[in-house]
């Protein structure tokens, strides 16, 4: 079967990853290995450039791997994959809807992020409204007065 | 020579209805497909950056010296022009040769047999059955497999008058020409020519002035640069030269001049020419317009070579219009095959004014979105007349780039040699030519968000910029409806930090609004917004209506507590002397009546306020005794507003209020109370005294936004003894007001920590819990005071705000995201993400039960969508 290699820069944890192909090789299946983490051999002559490879997808089985490159003998690799359940699915998960709990553009300000550290440190400020000038003034109140003078 | 000697090629049409000659305004009469290399871009004197799109470089070249002669212009003499290609590949162009002056045979001739055979040119000439003067050429170059910087020179030479020449023409109104359009767009206001100089209008001829205006006379000896704009308006040809006209010749029958007044108070179209006699300026209308067939005949001149820029040049067609893409239909046209035609042509809207908000989201990946409100598109959208394709908002898209950026920093004493481009984009490309429709072209409607694609930061070329220095990223965009596009609308958006790691959060300035270039567009930055129209993912209850009008503001009244006794406001001098009247003989017992014998005790009681009223000025009474001593009768409880203040929270974010965040209010003669930032954080908070004269009191009423919301009592009026027992009397209920007020803020101990220190939270994965966090006031008063003690403080009414320190990394946002709890789909976001436990994963087709659960932890412990 056929297997296409790519150099991935992207973070494993991101859907859409950014992948260079290197090439599509034929591969073998080595025995013992899954679906999930396949071991394939390719002749060494088949990709020059393996030190770049750290990518894949298997047509056959629909599926991206992060893989790694170990040499089995001077003429043959071995790639061993680790699915990649993210840009395998990304169809998928793009369409799920859910409640995102964290998020790095929509978020609510005002909902407390316990994850934000502070400091002992507080800040103060103070913040002046104004200033009594009322002036002063003496108050005679009296029986009768105006009213009963 | 026959004209079309040399230049016959199997495409020439038998006869189409070319008659007349080039449209208006342009160079040397030749209008042509242009599109404009970067370097030859232009900047305005208003800091415009515009530059046509050139593909042609005309040049038009002064032979002879008795050009510079303004008089000997219509001279006879040979004028030559240089066509050259600027692009490979440039689409082929049209020059029109206009109609010659007066009584003659011209002839289009190929100097030395310079010439471009593999332009392929199609030469026509057409002659006028009207006037029977003169020839106008049509030349069809296709040169798609031409290379740039080939060129040719063509040459006029005439019996007599060469016309060839540069300057205005008229457009005749039946004339129509075929032209294909959409080059770098249909531009309302037709061609923008780049030039040298610029003519004031009250220039003589022959002075030129070189004062520099938002006209640009194309290069005389210079290239003229130029692109068009076409409209078909229904048989009525139509020269719209936008604000400003170029006065090109005054010693002719015919010259166009320049108005010099702003479009604002410039009739629309509007321009002049004088008459035959040469001597009268006639301001033209579009009516006037109308009555171009009499001067048809003339040619526009300009002087020295000059060419004249048009704002707003229209072009009327007699041919269909071709765009680029279909040069074939028209060679076919032009070949009198058969064609295929395109729909009726659209008349653009005349004004594309749009209002443009940018939403920016984000700080350091941000989501930009772009909003648009155009009634005049609106207008011609609905316009069948003109809108003749049907073109549907559906149809209304969005194009924007991202020219280079320019670095610009306080410090920098020089220009910084920056030739990195970087883009906001995937997309690299060469600057200003980087043009990238959206994804979202189809089925976007006015006034409804345009998500751009992510702000992918980080993915830079060479060319690091210093990161304390602050630099621009412009934004710039257009909006394209069917076949056309409006002018490029930008904005600049200043951002602090290294490219690699920008902050939308920290700019410096949200820099200059790049308007339009043609228009009254405008365009306004949102930051950290979003638009009105998104989706909003927190749907809450519509709130309650009001019960009733909030509460007014008090204001002084007449309690009725007067109407048997009298407040006075004395001076101190008049208090004293009131005391020497009390110990004097004035035969009390004589005087007072039956309430009160004793004149002591007619006097209710003496206070000092610190509150000056005035009043209406009288006797002072004691009861019945007249004093002879003056003052001022207060009637009204008096009110004075101290002030006001907007409190602004720190954060803008949940830090801003409790338990985070703690305030505390000092009133003057009342103390500190606690204020719940809840009221007053991003609120107008008010405060006004009213006071009670007899008791003494005050009452300290806080209103937010207008609406009371507290009032807090203290006694600021100090009592002025008057015999002992009124002394005693004091001191017993100052003791009493002592022991009943306990006016104090207990401060409430942090988690884990002392009095004076909050919990310490971690950074990490440990990073600890914020509900833990409690903060609280240690400043404390107990016990209340009397007044002449509350004199001695502070008469300043402020605030302590204490807020927390709160450590925000700049990649906390891409690291961690923020607190959201909000339904999306996934395919809504970008960046950071984690959903909630209870995500459903089981729509995912083809995944096994061990993947699903593999995508479910990543999707709950946080991945990049």
């Amino acid at each position: 079967m056929q297997v296409i290699l790519y150099n991935n820069r992207s973070d494993k944890r991101r859907l859409n990853k950014k992948i260079a192909k290197l090439a599509t090789v034929d591969c073998m299946l080595k025995d013992s290995c899954s679906l999930l983490n396949p071991r394939l051999v390719i002749s060494h002559a088949a990709l020059s450039a393996f030190a770049q490879c750290n990518y894949m997808y298997i047509p056959d089985f629909n599926r991206y791997y992060f893989c790694s490159v170990s040499a089995l003998t001077g003429d043959m690799l071995e790639i061993t994959g680790e699915v990649d359940v993210l840009m395998s699915y990304r169809n998928g998960i793009n369409e799920i809807r859910c409640t995102i709990v964290r998020q790095e553009k929509k978020f609510n300000k005002y909902f407390v992020d316990n994850f934000l550290p502070v400091s002992t440190i507080k800040n103060i400020q103070y913040v002046s409204v104004g200033t009594f000038s009322a002036g002063k003034g003496i108050y005679l109140t009296v029986d009768g007065g105006e009213n009963n003078g | 020579m026959a004209d079309t000697d040399n230049y016959t090629s199997s495409l020439l049409a038998p006869d189409f209805d070319l008659k007349g000659y080039v449209p208006a305004g342009l160079n040397e009469n030749l209008y042509m497909l242009t599109k404009n290399k970067p370097e030859n871009q232009k900047k305005r004197e208003d800091g415009r950056v515009y530059g046509a799109d050139v593909f042609w470089k005309f040049t038009g070249h002064d032979n002879i010296g008795e050009l510079n002669n303004p008089s000997a212009v219509a001279a006879t003499k040979a004028r030559q022009c240089t066509v050259e290609m600027l692009e490979d590949g440039a689409v082929g162009c049209i020059l029109a040769v206009p109609r010659t002056y007066g009584s003659y045979n011209g002839t289009f001739e190929n100097i030395n047999n310079y010439r471009r055979p593999e332009w392929n040119p199609y030469i026509r000439r057409v002659e006028e059955e009207s006037e029977g003067v003169g020839y106008t050429y049509l030349f069809v170059f296709n040169t798609t497999n031409s290379n740039a910087g080939s060129s040719t020179l063509f040459h006029v030479k005439r019996n007599q008058d060469p016309q060839f020449s540069s300057g205005v023409t008229a457009v005749r109104r039946d004339v129509r020409y075929s032209i294909t359009k959409d080059i770098s767009g249909i531009y309302p206001y037709g061609p923008e020519i780049g030039g040298s100089t610029v003519q004031d209008p009250d220039t003589e001829i022959g002075s030129l002035d070189s004062n520099e205006s938002v006209w640009r006379w194309c290069g005389s000896q210079d290239t003229a640069i130029v692109r068009f704009a076409t409209k078909n308006n229904s048989g009525e040809w139509r020269i719209d030269i936008g604000d400003y006209m170029q006065k090109l010749a005054e010693n002719y029958a015919w010259g166009l001049y320049r108005s010099s007044k702003p479009k604002s108070e410039t009739p629309y179209p509007a321009w002049m020419y004088t008459d035959a006699t040469k001597n009268k300026m006639v301001s033209s209308t579009e009516t006037a317009i109308e009555n171009w067939p009499d001067i048809v005949q003339t040619l526009f001149l300009t002087e020295l070579n000059q060419f004249a820029m048009q704002i707003g040049a229209y072009i009327q067609t007699g041919f269909p219009v071709f765009t680029v893409d279909r040069m074939d239909e028209m060679w076919k046209y032009f070949a009198g095959e058969d064609w295929e035609s395109e729909n009726d042509i659209d008349y653009p809207p005349s004004d594309w004014s749009t209002d443009w908000d940018i939403y920016i989201k984000g700080a350091q990946r941000p989501d930009i979105y772009i909003t648009m409100k155009s009634d005049k598109v609106d207008q011609w959208l609905e316009n069948l007349d003109e809108n003749k394709s049907g073109t549907t908002k559906s149809e209304i898209s969005v194009e924007y780039r991202y020219p280079q950026y320019t670095v610009e920093g306080a410090s920098w004493s020089e220009p910084v040699n920056y030739s990195s481009t970087y883009t906001l984009v995937e997309w690299t490309g060469d600057s200003y030519n980087n043009t990238r429709s959206t994804s979202y072209n189809s089925n976007v409607e006015m006034n409804y968000p345009l998500l751009l694609s992510e702000v992918m930061m980080g993915e830079f070329t060479d060319g690091m910029i210093d990161s304390l220095y602050p630099w621009y990223a412009q934004m710039q965009f257009r909006i394209v409806y069917g076949k056309y596009k409006s002018a490029w609308c930008g904005y600049e958006i200043g951002v602090i930090g290294s490219p690699s790691v920008p902050d939308f959060s920290l700019m410096h300035n949200v820099g200059e609004q790049v308007d339009s270039w043609q228009d009254d567009s405008t365009v306004t930055l949102h930051y950290d917004e979003l638009p009105p129209d998104e989706e909003n993912p927190y749907p809450t209850p519509p709130n309650p209506p009001s019960p009733s009008p909030k509460p007014t503001y008090p204001t002084p009244s007449e309690t009725g507590a007067s109407l048997l006794t009298t407040t006075y406001n004395m001076t101190e001098a008049n208090v004293q002397a009131l005391g020497r009247f009390m110990w004097t003989d004035e035969g009390w017992s004589n005087k007072l009546k039956a309430l009160n014998f004793s004149p002591i005790e007619n006097i209710v009681g003496i206070k000092i306020m610190p509150v000056a009223i005035t009043g209406t000025t009288s006797i002072v009474y004691i009861g019945n005794v007249k004093t002879n001593i003056n003052g001022d009768i207060i009637k009204n409880t008096p009110i004075y507003t101290l002030g006001e203040v907007t409190i602004t929270g720190r954060y803008q974010n949940f830090l801003d209020y409790a338990p985070y965040t703690s305030m505390l209010l000092f009133l003057p003669f009342v103390g500190f109370v606690e204020l719940d930032p809840q009221f007053v954080t991003n609120k107008r908070l008010k405060v006004m005294y009213s006071f009670d004269l007899i008791t003494g009191l005050c009452n300290a009423m806080l209103f937010v936004n207008d609406v009371y919301v507290e009032s807090h009592q203290g006694n600021c009026g100090i009592d002025i003894p008057l015999v002992a027992s009124n002394r005693a009397e004091l001191e017993i209920g100052l003791a009493t007001s002592l022991a009943q007020t306990a006016i104090g803020i207990a401060s409430a101990p942090a988690t884990g920590g002392s009095s004076s220190t909050v919990a310490v939270k971690a950074v990490s994965s440990a990073i600890g819990d914020l509900s833990s966090y409690a903060t609280g006031f240690h400043t404390q008063r107990q016990g209340g005071y009397s007044p002449a003690l509350a004199w001695t403080e502070t008469r300043e009414c402020f605030i302590v705000v204490e807020t927390p320190n709160a450590a925000y990394p700049l990649t906390y946002e891409h690291d961690y995201g923020k607190p959201c709890m909000a339904t999306y789909t996934i395919s809504q976001l970008t960046g950071f993400t984690v959903c909630d436990q209870t995500v459903d994963v089981s729509g995912i087709g083809g995944a096994t039960e061990e993947e699903k659960d593999m995508i479910r932890q990543l999707l709950t412990s946080g991945f990049y969508a």
